[in-house]
């Protein structure tokens, strides 16, 4: 984390309080804000091998693997609605034929992942 | 900042084994000693393996859901340390994953515009300077929080009950910055956007909208400040819209515009996404069609034991302390009460210190189990508008709004 600048804030004074009766108290301390620079990790989850699970990589152009892989055992029917929302609200380059396999494909990954 | 955890460690696995014994010494620590440790933790669903991970800027030990964007949750023995939720450990929800990561605090600026006399353009001095600073504790709760939990399981965010967080906002009142602006008549709402986007063209950026008589009821407020100190970065920084008692999609993180809106914001996550059926609880049948919808809004009361987790083991004949928090929602807590025997009989718990009607509030009881055997614990919070958490949990398809009594079965040996 890179500390560059910081606002002062020397004119607002006195200490906070909050008064049950009010939910917002007034004067509160100061906070001196600081840029922040960070990293961000890199996804260490990736789909299992099985047919379908090449075209997995249009999913992760928008998210990691973990979202997937982590839901419950959703029907093909479900995943379908998924899928076809991630294309439509989003913009996921999903081709019509590649719905399918990739719905059966995530039906059965997430039913495996069940025992988890 | 990177940690190894090992959770194969069989040496941990046996202390993990003996050590959820709780007594009136309550030597061994119990449900702490059990939270602290494993690389790995479960939550109390199918494929709730989670990993503890500690990756993340700004974050300390915080259960993975997804890595990018982030989705991080708060492990749940975090909440028996206090009322406010460090920031270390507070929930992580984003939905579009071109997220900055450098934010230069002097270049950055907030603009306001749209059906007002006057358009705004902030730097974050100007707006710790030009307004009255004000400080709100208050409850940011994820409306897909417990998700995980539903029956019949739902597609979407699979939180346990660790999508939420308690803390001190400091900023100014979102009046405030309205009424210098100049709201022109015919206003209708107020919407909100951050600094993040999706990666592709197409995605809709995150926009979310108050009506204007909310934006201005002089509670809703832009915070810099959380528990003393600047947002995280994955908890906005360097500004969040703060919504009291509503749920967290409205507190738009890393916010940088406000648009005065003259009709009703027709975009996407207003119009089609955090939906809730329009009846009772938010609740549905499964597969129910047809049901007329509005967009979540305020939150409803809920509470948690905190010491005492599921299958902990309890002494017979001494006595212990159940305790935990509770919130209102909307409102502040009125009661908080507790059973021992699974709801037949409730006894009212002992309030601890009240930070404000949106805070979490602290509760405790003395609990002496009588006979060996099973004990199911529950805890059910009651708002000073008399609403009082369900007996039965609702169900709607996008899993929001959970918030049946909970239950904690212990071993009373």
């Amino acid at each position: 984390m890179n500390i560059r600048h910081a606002i002062a804030l020397s004119m607002i004074v006195g200490a906070g309080s909050l008064s049950p009766a009010f939910a917002q108290s007034t004067h509160p301390a100061p906070i001196a804000i600081h840029s922040v620079s960070v990293d961000l990790p890199v996804s260490q989850s990736s789909f299992p091998p099985g047919p379908g699970s090449e075209l997995t990589g249009k999913c992760l152009i928008c998210h990691s693997a973990g979202m997937v892989l982590k839901q419950p055992a959703l029907t093909q029917e479900e995943w379908t609605a998924e899928i076809n929302k991630m294309r439509k609200v989003y913009g996921a380059p999903i081709d019509d034929s590649d719905v399918a396999p990739l719905s059966a494909y995530f039906t059965k990954v997430s039913a495996d992942q069940q025992s988890k | 900042m990177s940690q190894k955890w090992n959770g194969n460690d069989p040496s941990r696995r046996q202390f993990l084994k003996t050590a959820g014994w709780l007594g009136s010494i309550g030597a061994l620590g119990g449900a702490k000693a059990l939270a602290a440790e494993p690389a790995t933790a479960h939550l109390p669903f199918a494929n709730g393996e989670r990993e503890l991970t500690r990756a993340f800027p700004q974050k300390g030990d915080m259960l993975l859901l997804r890595t990018r964007p982030p989705m991080l949750e708060t492990p749940f023995d975090v909440f028996d340390q206090g009322v406010f939720t460090p920031n270390n450990r507070f929930f992580v929800r984003w939905h579009l994953a071109d997220i900055p990561t450098n934010i230069d605090a002097e270049a950055f600026r907030l603009n306001l515009h749209g059906h007002v006399d006057k358009p705004l353009t902030l730097s974050l001095k100007e707006l710790m300077s030009e307004f009255e600073t004000v400080e709100i504790a208050a409850v940011n709760q994820c409306s897909g929080n417990s998700r995980g939990l539903f029956n019949p399981r739902v597609a979407g965010g699979q939180w346990a009950n660790g999508a939420m967080g308690c803390a001190k906002w400091t900023g100014v009142r979102l009046k405030d910055i309205l009424d210098k602006a100049g709201i022109r008549a015919g206003a209708a709402q107020v919407r909100f956007k951050g600094l993040d986007h999706g990666t592709l063209p197409a995605t809709p950026d995150f926009l979310k909208s108050l009506d204007v008589d909310h934006a201005r009821d002089g509670e809703v407020m832009v915070a810099w400040g959380m528990n003393g100190e600047q947002l995280p970065l994955l908890n906005g920084f360097p500004l969040r819209l703060i919504v009291p008692g509503w749920y967290s999609t409205y507190w738009v993180k890393m916010l940088d515009d406000i648009e005065v809106l003259d009709a009703a914001d027709t975009n996407f996550w207003m119009a089609k996404a955090y939906l809730i059926p329009d009846t009772p609880h938010a609740s549905v049948m499964p597969g129910q069609k047809g049901f007329k919808s509005v967009p979540i809004n305020r939150m409803v009361p809920r509470s948690f034991i905190t010491n005492l987790r599921e299958g902990d083991k309890v002494l017979a004949g001494h006595a212990t302390q159940v305790r935990g928090i509770a919130f209102g929602g909307d409102a502040g807590i009125a009661k908080v009460m507790w059973s021992s025997d699974g709801g037949a009989r409730w006894e009212e718990t002992k309030l601890e210190q009240d930070h404000g009607k949106y805070a979490f509030r602290r509760w405790h009881a003395q609990y002496t189990p009588k006979a060996k055997g099973e004990n199911t614990l529950m805890v059910k919070a009651i708002n000073t508008n008399g609403i009082e958490q369900p007996a039965e949990a609702n169900w709607n398809p996008s899993g929001f709004m959970r918030n049946v009594i909970e239950s904690v079965k212990v071993q009373v040996g």
